[in-house]
């Protein structure tokens, strides 16, 4: 591993890699041993050293998405000092208004600052948006993991239902488990999860049928390790990186189908801000202050755009075969 | 071959048994009770349990699901809990509208799409390409309501050449001016999609060694991309099609909401809204089997453009 990184560093990025189309595995650079024997920091400098990292450090629109999504999130995080109004507040006087003074970006039906909603809804957005890919992506590493490892009778029942989860679209999967929980923001992130679980078991499944057949792992086997070690201990530290590289990009769509779950009233409940319930109520007064649609429906437009540009970017970098 | 079309298509059941019954158990475990939710909550423990009664859900679970099955083998999908009326009745009128959404929606899609995917891959990297891929990328990161909002902001609101509400008027003329702003909305996200993938596709095609060998014996430039290379680039954005005309399905359930326009989405969107399940099943149910048709469809018209592909 150590070894790569050098050779790595000293040949310069110029060079295509002819490990990229050996698979995901490969193309992050990292050996199969790596994520035991050594410390978190040493992996992050590895990680940040490594042929694709330095790749997509050249991405500027990629990189624009990172600081996109870190103000965003100190934004979320620090929302009761930088908005100006407390976002339940009711200005009954103002109902509907738009932009003004007073108001920056106007104020929804009940007289509530939209700026200080949409500042307050980013909270919404990231939570499920990062708890639902989290949870996805555990829950589908799992499974498709053992269904690879396995394989046999298993992998088929798992691989199948997975292929015919695979073709419906996840609005259509999380409106189903939407209306089986009910609406609210903790069955949104199990909802949306489970509508984008499909993707991360195929994602998972793929490179532990590939790892299954190394030698190493034929080695921990002849030593006597149980499969449950082998599959916690040298399977999945060594699928982790690609997983959560692609997460980036199903954030995005979880981002979306929260959005479009609250669009339907069926997602985060009012009077909880979300963008999503924003623009529900901007779409049902849109004759008299249609500025309350646009600005919640730009708000979630920008961090799906950033979290693609993300996603595009670690893509390109990790699989440099597909690049123009 | 045909053996190939035949096992294609025997698979369709085995897959709507599955989606059935994901649809059936996963409606069992719904929070609330219909009858419960029918009667309100002022209703006596009584009236509530002769309501179950006649709605056959004091029945045994497994007993209640072979009849779903069986019934929505028939095309029986039980009535309407709200209304009365047949659910199969109801979907049968909403879904006209909504496959008149999809068919405007996926036409606008492929021909904006496809078009701009070729032209971005033919030259990579030219201002054409960085624009044409700006604009995909924003489309496929807005919701896709969004743009129906802005379009009918725009359009409809401040110019006032679409109605506000799109319902279809009698006449060709009147269904296609109700249903231009809606499926618009809907081309234009899915023109993104498919406009990236025709552009990779292509860029990919591109690099292949019969490519080279076509420029070197002098085949003019012209005829190698648009004859030698495209036919073999589209090959794999038939694949995504199927999923893309998917996206579209689900997609026309937040059209019509934006839009006001009567169809399927609007009917499943108000039945969740009701808890009345038996038009959420069957509506689920639908959206399954188009899905699953699609996707057959396109594994088999697959099979027949790519010679490479192996039938057994």
């Amino acid at each position: 591993m150590a070894a790569e990184t050098q050779r790595s560093t000293s040949n310069g990025m110029s060079s295509p890699t002819p490990g990229g189309s050996g698979g995901t595995v490969s193309s992050t650079g990292r050996s199969t041993d790596s994520g035991t024997g050594r410390s978190f920091v040493d992996t992050l400098s590895a990680m940040w050293n490594s042929r694709w990292m330095r790749r997509f450090r050249r991405d500027r629109m990629a990189v624009g998405g990172v600081i996109f999504v870190a103000l965003l999130i100190f934004v979320a995080v620090f929302a009761p000092w930088l908005a100006p109004y407390d976002p339940a507040e009711q200005h009954i006087i103002y109902r509907l208004r738009g932009p003004s003074e007073m108001f920056r970006l106007g104020t929804d039906e009940f007289g509530r600052d939209v700026l200080s909603r949409l500042i307050y809804g980013s909270r919404a957005s990231l939570v499920v948006g990062l708890a639902s890919v989290f949870l996805a992506g555990v829950l589908g590493t799992i499974i498709g993991g053992i269904s690879g490892y396995l394989g046999g009778r298993v992998d088929q029942v798992i691989s199948s239902i997975t292929n015919i989860l695979m073709s419906f679209p996840s609005l259509l999967l999380g409106l189903m488990v939407v209306v089986a929980l009910g609406p609210g923001t903790t069955n949104v992130v199990i909802a949306v999860a489970l509508s984008l679980l499909p993707n991360f078991i195929r994602l998972a499944r793929g490179p532990v049928l590939a790892l299954r057949q190394k030698e190493f792992i034929q080695a921990c086997r002849a030593i006597g390790a149980s499969e449950t070690r082998i599959i916690l201990r040298h399977i999945i530290p060594n699928i982790l990186g690609p997983i959560s590289v692609m997460s980036t990009l199903w954030i995005a769509t979880a981002i979306r189908t929260e959005a479009s779950l609250s669009f339907l009233g069926l997602g985060v409940q009012p009077p909880t801000p979300s963008w999503g319930n924003m623009i529900r109520s901007g779409v049902n007064n849109i004759l008299s202050n249609p500025w309350l649609a646009v600005f919640s429906g730009l708000a979630i437009t920008v961090t799906v755009l950033a979290f693609n540009v993300i996603g595009d970017g670690l893509r390109d970098a990790l699989d440099p075969k597909q690049r123009p | 071959m045909k053996a190939y079309i035949a096992r294609r298509l025997l698979s369709i059941i085995p897959t709507l048994l599955i989606v059935g019954s994901i649809v059936f158990f996963v409606m069992r475990m719904a929070s609330g009770d219909p009858a419960t939710a029918m009667l309100g909550a002022s209703a006596t423990a009584e009236s509530i349990a002769r309501l179950r009664a006649q709605l056959g859900l004091d029945r045994p679970l497994v007993v209640q699901y072979l009849d779903f099955l069986l019934d929505a083998l028939r095309g029986d999908f039980g009535n309407s809990y709200a209304t009365g009326r047949p659910v199969a009745e109801q979907i049968f009128a909403a879904f006209p509208d909504t496959l008149e959404l999809v068919f405007w929606g996926m036409l606008i899609g492929t021909l904006i799409g496809v078009p701009t995917g070729i032209i971005a891959a033919v030259r990579p990297n030219s201002i054409f390409d960085y624009a044409s891929r700006v604009v995909a990328l924003l489309g496929l990161s807005m919701p896709p309501f969004y743009l129906g909002i802005l379009l009918l902001l725009l359009f409809a609101v401040k110019l006032g050449w679409f109605p506000v509400i799109s319902t279809p008027q009698p006449g060709f003329f009147g269904r296609l001016h109700a249903v231009f702003l809606p499926a618009l909305s809907l081309g234009l996200v899915q023109a993104s999609f498919i406009m990236r993938s025709v552009r990779s596709s292509l860029l990919e095609v591109l690099q292949e060694d019969y490519i080279r060998t076509a420029h070197a014996k002098g085949v003019p430039p012209a005829r190698v991309h648009y004859w030698h290379a495209l036919r073999n680039a589209l090959i794999p954005v038939i694949t995504v099609f199927g999923l893309y005309l998917g996206t579209l399905l689900a997609g026309t359930v937040l059209t019509e909401t934006v839009f006001n326009r009567p169809g399927m989405g609007r009917l499943l969107v108000g039945a969740i809204q009701q808890r009345d399940y038996p038009l959420i099943q069957g509506g689920l149910m639908i959206y399954a089997a188009v899905i699953v048709v699609v996707n057959t469809a396109v594994d088999i018209l697959y099979g027949l453009v790519d010679p490479t592909i192996r039938y057994d």
